[in-house]
Parts: C-alpha cells; sequence; structure tokens
C-alpha cells in the first residue's frame, strides 16, 4: 500500500512520468542540468583516484571545479595506519622549576588539538608554523609569570604486525621535538 | 531511438528529475544548519590559532598555502583579529539562518563561503571530516539556487537530494578502495595497528587486540565501506538496516576512537536517505509544525 508522499519519493507521478507535458525549455534545463551532472559526477570519481600519468593528463579539466568549489575528495583516512605507537606534549617550563601542561595531557585532549600537534610536529615543512603556535601560546602568560621555553615533544615506538611482535625487541624511541626559549 | 538508449533516458529521467517530496530535505537542512553552528564553536579555537591575531600564517602565505584554484576570504586578511572575529560572527549567523529557513539562499551561500574561509587556509588540525562540511555546504547551495530549500515548497526534483546521496555512496566507496591498496587491509591487520595508537583511542583495546577479532573488524570495515553501503543502500527494503548499521557503525568509532567530525556528521547525511514517509522523517515534520504553531514564523 503506498500513499502519495511515498510514491512521490519513488519518483513516480500518478501518470508514472517524471514530469508529464514538459515544455521545450524544461527538455532545454534538464539537459543543460544532465551534462552538469554528467561533469560533477566524472569530477569526482576523477578527483578520488590515485596521482597517475592519466590523472595528470586530465588533471586540469576538472581540478578548478574541485578546488574552487571545495569538493575535493580525500577518503584515504586510516588507509595506511602508522607502525608507531606515539607519545606526545605540549609542555610550559618556569624558571622555578614548575612544568605545566597548556592543553592538558592527551589522554584527555580534544582530537582537533591532537591532530594539530601531531601535524605541527611531524611535518618537516611545519617548523615555521610549528614555533608560531609555540609563541602563540607563550604570549597567552601573564607577562610577570611567563614560562622560559615552551616544549611540543613526541616519541615514538615502531609497532609489529601479530607475526613479528613477539619475536622484535623493540628499540629506543624515537623522539623528536620543537621549543621556544623566553 | 532504440529501447535500450529509450529506457536509459527514461532511467536517468526519473532517477534525477522525478518528484520528490520536500521533507526529506527541509529536515536536512534544518538539522545539519544546527550541526554547522556548533561546528563553527568548536572550530574556533584551531581556527583562531591560524587565521587570528599573532596566528600561524601570515596573509601573504595563505595564498601560498592554498595553491592554484582555491580561495579564501582571509587571503589578505589573516593575523586582523577584527576580520576574524566578523567572518566568525557572519558564518554563526549564516548558519543560524540556514537552519531556521530565514533567506535560505543569502544564508547557504554565506555558509559555504565561510566554510571555504575557514578550512581551505588550515595547515594542521583539520582532516577529511573539515571536506565533508565544505562539500555539503556546496550541495546545500545548488540546491536552494534551484529554490529546493524554499520553506512552503511540497515537491522538488529529485537531483538535489541525488547529489547528496551519490556523494556520500562515494566517500564509503572510495574509502574502501583506498585502504584495499594497502597490504595491512589486505591482510587482515589493519586494526591491529589503529589499536596500537593510544593518542588515537579513547578506550584500552588490548582485549580485542587478537587475530580473530582483528580480522574481523578489518574484513568487516572493508565489506561495509566497499560494497555494502555503496549498493545496498539503494535498495528500499534494505535502506533502513544498512543506515542502522551505519550509525552503529559511527557511533562506536565515536565513542572509542579520537575522530572529529565523521562520527557527527555522517549519521546526519542519512536524512538524504529517508523517504518522506519514514518515521523519523513524520517525527521532525510533526515537531517543526508544533514549532510553528508556538513560534511565529520567521519568513515563508
Amino acid at each position: 500500500m503506498h500513499d502519495h508522499n511515498s510514491l512521490l519519493e519513488q519518483g513516480h507521478f500518478p501518470s508514472g512520468a517524471a514530469e508529464p507535458n514538459e515544455s521545450a525549455a524544461g527538455t532545454v534545463r534538464r539537459a543543460l542540468l544532465s551534462g552538469f551532472f554528467l561533469f560533477h559526477f566524472t569530477a569526482l570519481v576523477l578527483g578520488n583516484l590515485p596521482w597517475s600519468p592519466f590523472i595528470a593528463v586530465v588533471y586540469p579539466t576538472y581540478a578548478w571545479y574541485l578546488r574552487s568549489t571545495g569538493q575535493l575528495q580525500d577518503w584515504g583516512m586510516y588507509s595506511r595506519p602508522d607502525h608507531i605507537r606515539t607519545t606526545l606534549w605540549l609542555t610550559a617550563h618556569f624558571d622555578d622549576g614548575r612544568v605545566e601542561y597548556p592543553w592538558g595531557d592527551t589522554v584527555g585532549m580534544s582530537p582537533r588539538r591532537v591532530y594539530l600537534l601531531e601535524s605541527l610536529l611531524m611535518r618537516n615543512d611545519r617548523d615555521q608554523e610549528a614555533d608560531r603556535f609555540l609563541w602563540n601560546i607563550m604570549n597567552r602568560y601573564p607577562v610577570d609569570d611567563q614560562p622560559r621555553r615552551i616544549e611540543l615533544g613526541m616519541e615514538s615506538w615502531p609497532t609489529y604486525g601479530f607475526e613479528v611482535q613477539d619475536l622484535v625487541t623493540p628499540p629506543e624511541p624515537i623522539r623528536r621535538n620543537r621549543e621556544v626559549h623566553r | 531511438m532504440t529501447p535500450w538508449n529509450s529506457h536509459a533516458v527514461t532511467a536517468w529521467s526519473q532517477f534525477f528529475f522525478g518528484t520528490h517530496s520536500a521533507t526529506s530535505l527541509q529536515v536536512f537542512r534544518v538539522i545539519f544548519g544546527g550541526w554547522l553552528i556548533t561546528y563553527y564553536l568548536r572550530c574556533y579555537e584551531t581556527l583562531h590559532l591560524h587565521l587570528g591575531h599573532d596566528g600561524i600564517v601570515t596573509a601573504a602565505e595563505v595564498f601560498e598555502l592554498m595553491g592554484t584554484g582555491r580561495w579564501s576570504v582571509f587571503a589578505g586578511l589573516a593575523g586582523n583579529e577584527t576580520a576574524f572575529n566578523m567572518v566568525f560572527l557572519v558564518a554563526i549567523l549564516a548558519a543560524a539562518a540556514f537552519s531556521a529557513g530565514w533567506h535560505v539562499r543569502v544564508a547557504a551561500a554565506l555558509t559555504w563561503v565561510a566554510s571555504l574561509s575557514f578550512v581551505n587556509p588550515l595547515v594542521s588540525g583539520t582532516n577529511s571530516g573539515d571536506e565533508i562540511v565544505t562539500i555539503l555546504t556546496f550541495l546545500f547551495l545548488l540546491a536552494a539556487v534551484a529554490g529546493h530549500l524554499d520553506t512552503g515548497r511540497v515537491t522538488i526534483p529529485f537531483w538535489s537530494v541525488r547529489l547528496f546521496q551519490i556523494q556520500i555512496a562515494m566517500v564509503y566507496f572510495f574509502s574502501g578502495w583506498l585502504k584495499t591498496a594497502a597490504p595491512d587491509w589486505y591482510r587482515g591487520e589493519a586494526m591491529h595497528f589503529v589499536f596500537q595508537q593510544p593518542i588515537w583511542s579513547r578506550v584500552s583495546w588490548d582485549a580485542l587486540d587478537s587475530p580473530l577479532l582483528v580480522g574481523l573488524m578489518t574484513y568487516g570495515t572493508l565489506a561495509f565501506e566497499l560494497v555494502l553501503f555503496p549498493s545496498l543502500v539503494w535498495i528500499r527494503p534494505l535502506r533502513p538496516l544498512v543506515l542502522g548499521f551505519g550509525v552503529l557503525f559511527h557511533v562506536t568509532i565515536a565513542v572509542t576512537m579520537k575522530v572529529f567530525v565523521f562520527g557527527e556528521l555522517m549519521p546526519i547525511t542519512y536524512i538524504a536517505f529517508l523517504p518522506s514517509d519514514s518515521r523519523a522523517i513524520r517525527a521532525a515534520r510533526d515537531w517543526g509544525v508544533r514549532l510553528r504553531v508556538t513560534c511565529p514564523p520567521l519568513t515563508r
């Protein structure tokens, strides 16, 4: 049993046609929209394909559309999970020996904050931005109680698959940090 | 015209231009607009760190960071505190107006401009979830320009809803497809490495980190993303099951892992798949009618 709404939902007019007695202007409008849909979905599919000689050739024909309208397609999240276990910290070190965690520890930190810290630290081309970020944190403290230095640091241990994890002695962690000094 | 291409044209026409009740898209607009307000507010810190006073990108760098084709109103304004706060305020008001259906075309345009302007210059603290937001604001803009979001519309051509539906199905399909190119997913071991990252987990996974459970979760994720959602969601009788499983999938991820935006936004996008006679849409419509009876309408 179908009511009127469920028939509409399935795209049915009572006559069964999409739009009966369509005018010439309506036909042209549909044709133009259909052309746009074909271009739109083709651009989305191509935008999802990995870079290749083929994509390098066709990229200029659709990239302008995806980039200017904010439709870049990047759904590779977790497609290559890191083979490292990482700890991360943001600390403020004071002259009197106090150490504060301006954003708290990473366990309770919001995912966006963790992502921001990790990407600032792990990418080699983000050192300048990382330093500006650390100065931004430094400048939030009152002038008469500013830290001596702000540090963003991490330690990473390699992780192994099931078949080898019990056979390997974990090496020393890899350390990486950025810091700014008052 | 031969019969097969006559059938193809008819099927295409039905699929994109058949008439659809406007209710689902209106409910989607109201909920997405409300969610967008909370999204902007929660992004304030990251956005301000980048684009406000003493931020980590300068006005001159914004052009270079975005590359050809991408744009932002902050291209000459990053670091200007007044400009940042004004754009942020406009974004919040536009999202509220969009949700309320007040000057919906202008509101849709402003949410799209604001979202792109915020996301494009970010160098860190952003992920694909933010791209979903810019994509949805663009698709809503197309629907708004076509008049499909006008309050008082009873029916609309199907295409604006189809744009959302196909994009959502593509997110899952290509997410799964890209995973199949990685050995960890191919070998059924990917979730083991995901479990080893405590800064991205809200719970300890030690009890589940066995080859059997890891394999089931790894291949289960692939099956859902690559096959189940993109294909079965189009079959009406199976759709509630697929969407229900999808909600469970995202809620589980949101509760156990530190993934932002996706866990909350993808289930909201499922509204685009709900038929107007579904219980959820009927309940939302009834709630909206009650609200209009008790509050004066902002506009028609």
